[in-house]
């Protein structure tokens, strides 16, 4: 089920930069998984961990405030949080990216705290026709059509389930 | 997959504000200095980032707008609080940070009372009240602290301070003389000058930049 989880990211990432915005991306695209070395989250160093971890849990902040503006009408607070949100993307990417995590790696540490840190249905945004969305999606607010049900989300991370990283 | 041509793409689909939305290529415009848009720290404990306010309409909150408070006690402090002791502005406070803090050479105290502290006080920072510093001849609470510090008592009493920490002290503002009693104190039983310093600007300077804030959780 991870190995699905994992597709579904790079598939995520892969599809986003075709978007007319593409300038709005980060140029790296991710690689083959065969030619990647793999990292996983438990072989990291305790600040590489806590590094991670502050990002995936600000970014969750920042998508539960986005929410919440869009709720109440607050077009600056939306901006506000949204900008945030994508900030701190681009800085988690780049942390993982760092401490030598894959992509896919990446998205599922942000996957556990979001399955930890958040409640209620996702925004369509963060839902993709094909699963779950990455981090990249995020960063790049874009996401193509999907008549997905904001559950399935949450829903396929949690399937996903019982698998961990540096467990294989 | 479906080809980029036939793909009506939308930005935060179902979110009622997509329209509004315009996200930069960066979402950060308000950096720290040209060259350094945020900065991050690792105390050991803790990770932190300080960055500044990204909303270019925010204003000082309105606990630190306050201009005019009563002197004394709230009189304006000088720039240099003692000999030998460096003051420091808000760049020298975050190379301390990396530099003494994050390898664990250096400490920041906030000398602010627990509930100051508490509503919030720069990342990275742990509380010693400067009250804790009064009296240091017979204040018996000193000597753990002192210890804290890396600071070894002898049999008389007397304090060395070779491998003692290197110190950054802030409290309120440049109208606040918390921070420089307690270095005062700090002096006055031989913590050496060039091992302290005081950030005069305090927490009012620092919110006055939009600098980022660290809510403490409760103990």
């Amino acid at each position: 089920m991870l190995n699905t989880l994992k597709y579904f990211a790079v598939i995520t990432a892969i599809s986003v930069p075709a978007a007319s915005h593409a300038q709005v991306m980060a140029p790296s695209i991710a690689q083959p998984q065969g030619q990647v070395v793999q990292a996983g989250y438990d072989d990291l160093k305790e600040t590489e961990k806590r590094r991670l971890d502050f990002y995936a849990q600000k970014i969750v902040i920042e998508i539960l405030a986005t929410v919440k503006a869009n709720e109440d009408g607050d077009t600056a607070g939306f901006n506000k949080h949204g900008n945030a949100m994508k900030s701190t993307a681009e800085r988690y990417l780049e942390a993982a990216e760092k401490a030598g995590l894959t992509e896919s790696e990446a998205d599922f540490v942000f996957h556990q705290h979001l399955i930890t840190g958040y409640e209620g249905p996702l925004p369509a945004f963060m839902v993709t026709s094909t699963g779950p969305a990455g981090i990249r999606a995020l960063i790049s607010l874009l996401v193509p059509e999907t008549s997905v049900s904001e559950t399935d989300y949450l829903d396929s991370i949690r399937n996903a389930g019982g698998d961990t990283f540096g467990s294989n | 997959m479906r080809s980029a041509s036939s793909i009506a793409f939308r930005m935060l689909a179902g979110l009622g504000l997509a329209a509004t939305l315009s996200l930069p290529v960066s979402a950060q415009e308000v950096f720290i200095t040209q060259e350094l848009p945020f900065f991050e720290f690792d105390n050991g404990v803790e990770f932190h980032v300080i960055e500044r306010n990204q909303d270019t309409d925010a204003t000082i909150p309105d606990a630190f707008a306050k201009t005019s408070r009563k002197c004394p006690p709230f009189c304006i402090e000088p720039m240099q609080v003692a000999e030998g002791v460096t003051t420091l502005g808000e760049l020298e406070l975050l190379k301390f940070l990396e530099e003494k803090v994050q390898d664990g050479k250096g400490a920041l105290i906030d000398a602010r009372v627990e509930t100051w502290y508490r509503g919030g006080t720069i990342p990275g920072s742990i509380n010693i009240a400067f009250n804790l510093f009064e009296n240091p001849e017979e204040n018996p609470f000193l000597s753990p602290v002192l210890q804290l510090f890396g600071a070894v008592q002898s049999g008389d009493g007397s304090w060395d301070f070779t491998n003692a920490k290197e110190l950054a002290l802030f409290c309120n503002g440049p109208w606040c003389g918390q921070s420089p009693r307690a270095i005062r104190n700090l002096l006055s039983i031989g913590y050496p000058a060039e091992k302290l310093n005081y950030y005069r600007g305090g927490m009012q300077a620092w919110l006055s930049l939009g600098m980022s804030v660290h809510v403490p959780e409760s103990s």
